[in-house]
């Protein structure tokens, strides 16, 4: 019993150890190559981070949203005109979440 | 009277799926068909599912064909299910869903493809008989149902929110006015029928959107294909049905989207086949005869639907 409440603390303590050392979630940058498109164009947008596990999420107030990870195309069509906002969250292996918009402008 | 009752639904069951919008012209998510404008006979239900697939390709600004391209061709495949219970010789409840197998969209200016699917929206309504001459062979019916989206939270695949287009759902509640009137010959086997709807959407959806009021009109001429010589046809009805469809802008947070809504007339060829008198089957075509787009948008082109339907609890 000693023995077996010796090494479960131990293995508890690694744990959070580990936990402690996990890289933390930097969102540090959303930037899209063109701020202005014409309608019926795309233009790539980037999401940079830092972190472990991480996933991005994409939506757009309008217009389309082309790809997935990382490094997406926004495409304006031809009703979305005026500024439109891209919003990206990204989320680590510990679920914590960071979020920035940008906003692109179609004419 | 029966069989005639049976058929008037049927040709419903395919027009309100058929109400289209937008940007690109694909449709607004419309529910999947009230199909018992007609009342029920009391205490019978009635049972009807559908199919439907659409193309569009090509963009229209107005009524004229542009060598634009931003999306090269979009489709969807639908089914739809609506129940109906005549609560009493006037008045008849029905309640319908559907489901989106797919809304695709494939982008010309990306090789990319979005590809949305799910439950699309509901409705729940009662329809009064408000007048009927079995001498004259005349009859009109007026219903108003209430409208639902089967899902609120938009469509996402890959971490992505589905745009508009492609989403299943509409997303928006609302209701929607109905009014039928047929006028039978039955000398001839021809009955002269016409179907009103109006749909008006209250709110917008979580992707801030709302979808224009809809107007359609269409008249339907029938014909029992019932032949001295052979009675090979003797359970088929020809249909040809003449519709208008009229969609005003929608809106994009308060926003009203200038390339979309539209004027649409539809001439639209069906044949039903009626077996044992309980069991009805339909195929019809839909083809856009004059197309006018707001701004710059996606255009239908063919679609085709088949219908199955199935009466319980009637008395022969």
């Amino acid at each position: 019993m000693v023995l077996f409440s010796i090494v479960y603390i131990s293995c508890k303590k690694d744990n959070n150890n580990n936990n402690n050392n996990q890289t933390p979630l930097v969102f540090s940058e959303l930037i899209a190559d063109n701020d202005t498109i014409i309608g019926g164009t795309s233009t790539y947008v980037r999401a940079t981070a830092t972190g472990e596990g991480l996933t991005y999420q994409w939506q757009a107030t309008a217009g389309d949203i082309l790809g997935s990870g990382a490094v997406v195309q926004y495409a304006a069509p031809p009703c979305v005109t005026g500024a439109n906002q891209i919003t990206c969250t990204v989320k680590d292996s510990g679920n914590n979440t960071a979020s920035k918009t940008i906003t692109i402008v179609g004419i | 009277m029966y069989c005639f009752k049976l058929l008037v639904i049927l040709f419903f069951v395919l027009i309100i799926n058929t109400v289209k919008a937008q940007c690109f012209g694909s449709p607004g998510n419309p529910i999947a068909g009230s199909a018992n404008l007609g009342v029920l006979l009391k205490k019978s239900y009635r049972a009807i599912a559908f199919y439907k697939h659409a193309d569009l390709t090509g963009y229209k600004k107005g009524d004229v064909k542009t060598p634009y391209q931003y999306v090269k061709n979009a489709n969807y495949n639908y089914i739809g299910f609506n129940m109906g219970y005549g609560l009493s010789h006037k008045i008849s409840l029905d309640a319908d869903m559907g489901y989106y197998i797919n809304k695709t969209q494939k982008y010309a200016i990306a090789d990319f493809t979005h590809n949305g699917y799910g439950l699309s929206n509901g409705s729940v309504g009662v329809k009064y008989n408000f007048y009927l001459d079995n001498v004259k062979k005349v009859e009109y019916t007026a219903g108003v149902n209430a409208k639902f989206p089967l899902a609120l939270e938009p469509m996402e695949t890959d971490g992505v929110v589905l745009p508009i287009d492609v989403q299943p759902s509409t997303g928006n509640f609302g209701l929607i006015a109905q009014s039928f009137f047929v006028k039978q010959f039955p000398e001839k086997s021809v009955r002269f029928i016409i179907i009103n709807r109006y749909e008006k959407n209250f709110n917008e959806n979580r992707q801030g959107y709302s979808f224009g009021d809809a107007l359609s009109s269409s008249v339907f001429i029938s014909k029992h294909l019932w032949l001295s010589w052979t009675s090979l046809f003797k359970d088929v009805t020809a249909i040809l049905q003449l519709r208008h469809e009229y969609r005003a802008r929608n809106k994009n947070f308060g926003t009203q989207v200038v390339n979309s809504g539209s004027n649409i007339i539809f001439c639209s060829p069906q044949l039903n086949y009626n077996f044992n008198k309980i069991w009805n089957f339909s195929a019809i075509i839909d083809i856009p005869c004059y197309q006018y787009y707001n701004g710059l948008q996606l255009s239908n082109k063919l679609a085709f639907s088949f219908s199955v339907t199935k009466d319980f609890g009637l008395v022969h």
